[in-house]
This record gives C-alpha cells, structure tokens and sequence, in this order.
C-alpha cells in the first residue's frame, strides 16, 4: 500500500516536501473540483486527474502550470522494491522536469 | 506535568446518547444492491441510550504524569464496550491499517482537564443470507464477515478534576464524504455517513474557561495523527492551493487521486 510503504519513508517524505507541492483529491470530488468550485487552479490539476483517471489510486506529477510528467497508477507499481521504485520515479520525474524548463528557457533566447 | 490517573473516581453514572444516521451516499450502491444488502446495511446504535459508571471513562485517561500535547496509548478491552454501545460486532483488531487507540492531553486548568482521542475500529456484521453466501464459498475464507470500516472516531473528553466528573464525551464519526468503507458478497464500496456519534454533555460551552496551558484541537488531532501515520510527515496541501504556490517556488506538483480519503482507515 501506497501509504505504509512509498509515502512512509524518510528519504521519500524529506524529496517530496523539499522539491514538490502535495496534494491529494478524492475520486468524487472531480466533477465538482472541475466546474471551478475551488478555483481554476484546482479545476486545472482535478481535469488532469480524471484525464489519467485508471483504478483506486493514481499518481500525477505536473508542472506548476498542471502540465502532466508522469502518470503512475499505483497498481503498476512493482510489489518488490516499491519504495525504491517511487523514489526513482520521482527523482527521474525531478530530472525532466529540469530539463523541460532548461529547455523553455534556451528557446525563449 | 500532571497525573490524572485518579481523576474520575466519582460513583455517578454518566447518560450517553448514540446517534447512527443511515448511508446518505456512496459511490456503487452498494448497500441497495438487493434486498440482503440493505438488511446488512441498514443501521442503528444497539443502545441509543446507556448508561456507563464515571469510572469507565478512567479508560481515556493517562496512567502516568503527563503534560499538554504529550500522546498515550489506550487500552483497547476498555474502549471497546463505548463502540459495542453502536453496534456488538465492534472489534479494535483491523483486517488492515493502522490498529489501535491515541489519546492527547490537549488542555488543563485547575479544575478541568480536556482529553483528544483518535481510535481505529472496524464492525463485523453477520447476516443468514450472508453465512449461506459465504458457505456456498467453501474454497475461500470462511472467516470473511461483512464489515463497517469507519474512517475513524474522533473524540474528547472533558472533566471536572476537581469533582472527579465527567462533564462531556463525544466520540464521533468525522462527518466527511466518504468516511466509511463497507464490504460484503465480495463486494466492496466507499460510503458516507453523516452522523454517527456518541454524546454526552451537561456544558454546551467551555469557552469561558481559562485554560493553564492548551493547545488548539486541529493541532492535537494532527499530534494524533502524526502518532498513526508516518506519511502524515509530508506537507500535504488543499489542492486549489497547489498551483499558485507550486508556480511561486517553482515545483512540480505532486497529486495523488484516491477513491477513499488517504488520511484515515477508510482509504
């Protein structure tokens, strides 16, 4: 489980509160979330949610401007090595996130 | 520090009220599904009123000194008949999860003493239609009730140290969409229940009283928390506040989309 395993280690709580913003929604606030009751950032990123929408949990790492890096649901996780497979995951996704604004920046001079 | 581990010796008996409204949502209708679904799932407390001893609330109480925000474990043979007050089949060992009972000293005065509790519980039902479904399962469990996974009862106690009384209870059901799982015939689903609660009260107020030292109830339910949950370590954000603040500090956003709340049992 996603919750005791991944998300309940050092090492992954330190990066996630470090180099990303966290949120988590529930499945059945996306209709609303999405007609703007929270706001057209929340509708943004609840869009892309129900977009990527496969099982019980899905994982979504976006641009600040709620463009999608990766789509991971939970259920392709590995079952061995799942910690070590989410930090992966996230520091690769850290990686080309970098990369794409390096790569923003050297187009817009 | 303090030791309240004689506080309520009084030999009063303190009235409880239950309250279990019915399912007001769900995600599959589950609990509609058939008529042996709804006879499952359709609930009321076992007692609506009973009648506990002042003593048996001593179950909510720390054994040793303690000081404001610091955590104890309760017992969970004591804790469990205030959940049989809703329903017998209340068990505090957990098909999954994290098991147990946290209390917190959130604030005390001279005279009062205000305790915050979290306990994890599940309900194991049993229906004939269901024994006769689950025998005509033979080659899987045979052990699988039907089951009520709260998400959890949130709770406090109030008491008069002085007095040795209790002056309110509430152990209470967050009132959140969704906040209980149900399963039963192989089936699962998410559910929510708008009141389910027992209460017990002769001060509707305590806003006059001038605490010595307290902290705020949001902050002892996250000490709580913190004591169940290793992930609640991660800053986690209400999401329409994930983008503004992603593109001021210039992170990727990190969002997690679940059928279940991911903070509590229900999940």
């Amino acid at each position: 489980m996603l919750r005791a395993g991944p998300l309940s280690d050092s090492i992954i709580i330190k990066l996630l509160n470090e180099k990303f913003v966290n949120t988590w929604v529930f499945l059945r606030e996306l209709p609303e979330l999405i007609e703007g009751s929270k706001g057209k950032g929340a509708s943004r990123i609840a869009k892309k949610l129900q977009q990527h929408y496969t099982d019980s949990v899905d994982i979504l790492i976006l641009t600040p401007e709620a463009e999608v890096l990766l789509h991971q649901p939970e259920m392709e996780l590995p079952t061995t090595n799942q910690t070590q497979a989410y930090l992966t995951l996230l520091q690769s996704t850290l990686r080309t996130a970098r990369n794409e604004k390096f790569g923003n920046r050297l187009q817009t001079y | 520090m303090v030791n309240l581990s004689n506080a309520l010796n009084s030999s009063a008996h303190v009235q409880v009220q239950a309250y279990w409204e019915p399912i007001a949502d769900s995600m599959f209708n589950m609990h509609n599904e058939s008529p042996e679904h709804f006879e499952l799932f359709d609930l009321s407390p076992s007692h609506p009123i009973k009648a506990y001893k002042t003593e048996a609330f001593k179950t909510f109480l720390p054994t040793s000194d303690v000081k404001v925000g610091d955590v104890w474990r309760l017992n969970s043979d004591s804790v469990l008949p205030f959940l049989q007050q809703f329903h017998p089949g209340a068990t505090m060992a957990l098909e999954q999860g994290e098991e147990g009972a946290l209390a917190c000293l959130r604030a005390i005065s001279s005279d009062y003493a205000e305790i915050t509790f979290r306990i994890h519980a599940d309900f194991k039902l049993e229906s004939r239609a269901h024994r006769k479904w689950q025998s005509a399962k033979s080659s899987e469990r045979n052990d699988m009730h039907p089951r009520l996974i709260p998400a959890q009862f949130a709770g406090s106690v109030f008491i008069n140290v002085k007095k040795s009384t209790v002056r309110a209870f509430s152990l209470a059901l967050p009132a959140r969409n969704s906040n209980m799982d149900i399963g039963a015939f192989g089936g699962i689903d998410m559910v929510f229940v708008p009141r389910m609660e027992l209460i017990a009260t002769d001060i509707t107020d305590t806003a006059d009283i001038t605490w010595n030292r307290s902290i705020t109830e949001a902050s002892a339910h996250k000490t709580l928390e913190l004591k169940f949950y290793k992930f609640a370590e991660i800053d986690w954000r209400p999401v329409n506040e994930t983008v503004e603040l992603a593109k001021s500090i210039d992170h990727p956003i990190h969002a997690i989309l679940v059928w279940g709340a991911l903070d509590d049992e229900s999940c």
